[in-house]
Order: structure tokens, then sequence, then C-alpha cells
């Protein structure tokens, strides 16, 4: 959804619950060549910081 | 008596409805249209023919008799001020539930309006899959591209469920060698949970359907017969079979922040209510919980709500319950619940009559009447309990 509004150089956090996020979303910033800002594990969710290079 | 208020005449309205206690509420429900319909059988409206006089019946036929049934459309619910409006009418409640469902909305999407006019859909209406099914029966080869064009829709095993129909009925009709089928997802695999996939992606490889993913669909161009993604993919296509994104019902809400920014009514989890009101609830698609858009959520939910109503304690967990129809007769549930990841669950045939069994119980279901099998059946298939018992290991 965050996607779909952006524009190139913006930045989308994104906040998951399940661990499976780091595996998808890295094989997402491959394919699409979108860069991860940063993945952190916080007591209650997990945080990825994304930043769009193209759409 | 308490006046509980219900907007919206699907599943989760009236089965609520008809399970509260009649001597201590007064119960109106309101809703658009009196027309209710069994959507999970649009699959089979689009993809094998069904009779559609066979999956709507009148609303007030469903209710309990003592539910006062009103078919209007609510256009506003002022929550501070405990009253709804409809374009004649204003009704006060001492509780209200919103069940008033999602609708398809194309028009997100550029192109998807005229591609779902002119070759239909399977989740908007009757006379859509109807279209569908005309689309598919003159199909005579080519690509079909079937896919979702938004991360949340109804029910989340449809689109895995449309493509290995159309296979089905592609091979049955002798096109299939004429035929290449594509499957498109925003999502990093066939079906979203890698539990389920693992299900899943074999059985469409091994009925030689291709996967697109990360394919979140940008803008269709019905002149050059092309899908492009956001992510920078294209496909062309000779027939598409494409989920529009969904909206909540176009209600004003007092306060607005109520609704988010697809119309879904903010609503706490466990509790029901929607945000900042005690006597005010939300049910089933309508909402913006964490869980699949489905029947079988409307079903507990509207349980939950009954509970709270009548002063009992009562939280909601997040259980699905999703039937998969695999085709060739085989069939799968997906199990989960805010805690319990969806499980491993092995197809059978039994899984498949069960879903097909569910849709000529659903109209008794509403009444409440078969409770006492439901609770049994999905404490037997609480996701929790069936891991720990090994039950699924041991099927796979």
């Amino acid at each position: 959804m965050a996607y779909r509004r952006a524009k190139v150089g913006d930045e989308i956090e994104l906040w998951a619950t399940d661990p499976g996020v780091k595996p998808d979303i890295q094989a997402w910033a491959a394919k699409t060549r979108n860069e991860i800002v940063s993945i952190e594990d916080q007591p209650d969710k997990i945080v990825v910081i994304v930043r769009v290079l193209r759409r | 008596m308490k006046r509980v208020l219900i907007v919206g005449g699907g599943t989760g309205g009236t089965m609520l409805a008809n399970t509260l206690d009649r001597r201590r509420f007064d119960v109106t429900v309101l809703s658009r249209s009196s027309a209710h319909i069994f959507q999970p059988a649009f699959l089979y409206v689009a993809f094998k023919d069904a009779n559609p006089a066979t999956i709507v019946r009148d609303e007030r036929r469903l209710l309990a008799r003592h539910v006062r049934f009103v078919e209007d459309a609510v256009t506003r619910i002022d929550l501070g001020g405990r009253t709804a409006t409809t374009g004649g009418a204003r009704y006060e409640y001492d509780a209200v539930v919103v069940a008033t469902g999602v609708t398809t909305d194309p028009a997100q999407i550029p192109g998807l309006s005229d591609v779902n006019a002119q070759f239909g859909d399977y989740h908007s209406s009757v006379a859509q899959a109807q279209t569908l099914w005309a689309n598919l029966n003159a199909f005579q080869g080519g690509t079909i591209v079937l896919g979702q064009s938004s991360p949340v829709i109804k029910c989340p095993p449809s689109p895995v469920e449309g493509i290995l129909l159309v296979e089905e009925l592609i091979r049955r009709r002798g096109l299939r060698e004429k035929t290449r089928l594509v499957l498109v997802t925003p999502y990093p695999r066939a079906y979203p949970a890698e539990p389920m996939n693992e299900i899943v992606e074999p059985i469409l490889r091994s009925r030689g359907i291709e996967i697109m993913t990360f394919f979140d669909v940008d803008r269709i161009d019905p002149e050059a017969r092309t899908i492009f993604s956001i992510e920078g993919d294209e496909i062309q296509y000779d027939l598409p079979i494409i989920i529009p994104p969904f909206v909540g019902a176009d209600i004003a809400y007092e306060p607005a922040t109520v609704l988010d920014a697809n119309r879904f009514v903010v609503t706490d989890k466990q509790s029901l209510r929607i945000k900042g009101f005690d006597d005010a609830f939300a049910i089933g698609d309508a909402t913006n919980l964490p869980t699949s858009k489905a029947g079988v959520g409307a079903h507990l939910e509207a349980k939950v709500v009954a509970r709270l109503l009548g002063g009992a304690p009562a939280e909601f967990h997040g259980r699905t319950h999703c039937p998969v129809d695999l085709g060739k007769g085989l069939g799968t549930f997906v199990i989960g619940s805010y805690t319990a990841p969806v499980l491993k669950y092995p197809p059978n045939r039994l899984n498949h009559l069960m879903k097909m069994m569910m849709g000529r119980i659903y109209w008794l279901s509403l009444r409440g009447s078969l409770e006492p099998m439901f609770d049994w059946y999905f404490a037997r298939t609480d996701p929790d309990k069936l891991r720990k018992a090994g039950e699924v290991a041991r099927h796979a």
C-alpha cells in the first residue's frame, strides 16, 4: 500500500510480528532494487525501514 | 429492553441478530439489500456454472421472527450521539454493531474497471461471476492471467482456488495444451503464509501453472492487453481474471477517525469494540482486524459480541478456518489465529466435501442452531492443539 503511494526517495517504515518478514523483504528489495536501510528486532515487533530507489 | 442496531444483513449481522436473547434485546437489522448472498459460491458460479438461484435468499426469511428488518441504506452513524441515519429515517440505539462487509472497488487501478466489466470477476456479484463464466466458456486458448490487484482481499485463498479451478475446466475442455496459465501475486510466494504455501505451490507447479511473485498490479492497458506491476514487470493476457481492491461501506462516521484509508472500521482485536466506544462493535469483513476477510471470522466474531452484549466475558482470538478448493476433488483449510501461525494442513477429499457441505448448511447455521456442532469442530481443530498433537505432521 505504502509502496503504491511512494515516490523515489521516500522512506517506508514497516512493522511486522512474523520473523518471515526478513527473508521476504530481502527478496523484495533484491527483486525491485530498492534499499533496506535497517531491520531492527524490538520486543514486540520487527521494524524494517526501506528507501524507495525506484518504482 | 436494550435496543441493539445491527447495520448489515450478511453472515455476521444475521447470526448475531438470531442469537441475541429476545427477552433482553430489541433487535433491528438495517441492510441496504434484502438479498442475502452466500458469497463463497461466486467461485462455483464463475468456474463451474453453479445455479445462482441456490446461493441467494431473502434476508427476511433468514432472520428470526422477533427481529425487525429494514431494507434501507445507512448513510451516517454518529457514535457519540448513538444514532444511525438513512436517506429518510433516523435510528437511535443503545448498542450498535457494524457488519457492513466490503465491496469491490476496481476504479483504484487504472484500466481495471473496463477489464472487470468486460471479463467479469468472482468477488463482486452474481452477475459479474456469470460474466466470467461466459468468457471462460468462450475461451479457445491463449494466456489466462489470474491474480489479486491489492494485498487485502476477501477470502485470501481465492486466487489459488480460482487458478486451480480454471486449470481443471480448461483441461476438461481439451484446451490445456493451447493455454498458458499464470498466477500473479503481490506476495513473495503463491500463498502468503509459508506453511500453506508448502502445500499449495507444489500442486500449482504439478498442474503447470506459472507463478509471478512480487507483482503488485499498477495499471492495465486493455488495448495492449497488458498488465503492468509497480515492480516493473508486465504480462500480456488473452483472458484476465483480476480480483479488484476492496473498500468498506460508503457510510460517514462521527468521529471520522474510526475509518482507515480503505474505509475499514478501526476495531479492537480482542473486544471487537470500535476504537474509543464501549457501545459500538464491528464484525466481519467491515473491520480492520489483522485476520482473513472470510465468513468464519464474521461467525466467530458475532458469537463474541453476543456474549459481550449479554454481559458475559468474551474475547476474539483471531481464529481463521478457511476452506480451500484445490481442484480434482481435494481440499484443505487455512487454520490459524492471532498467535498461532497457519498450519501445514494436508489436503484430502473429506476437507473438500466439508467445504461443499458448508454451502448447504450455511442457511441453517445462520439461525445459530448448529452452534454445538461448530463449537465442537472448532475446538477439535484448534491450531495450537493440532500442532501440539503432531496431528498435522502425521498426516502431512
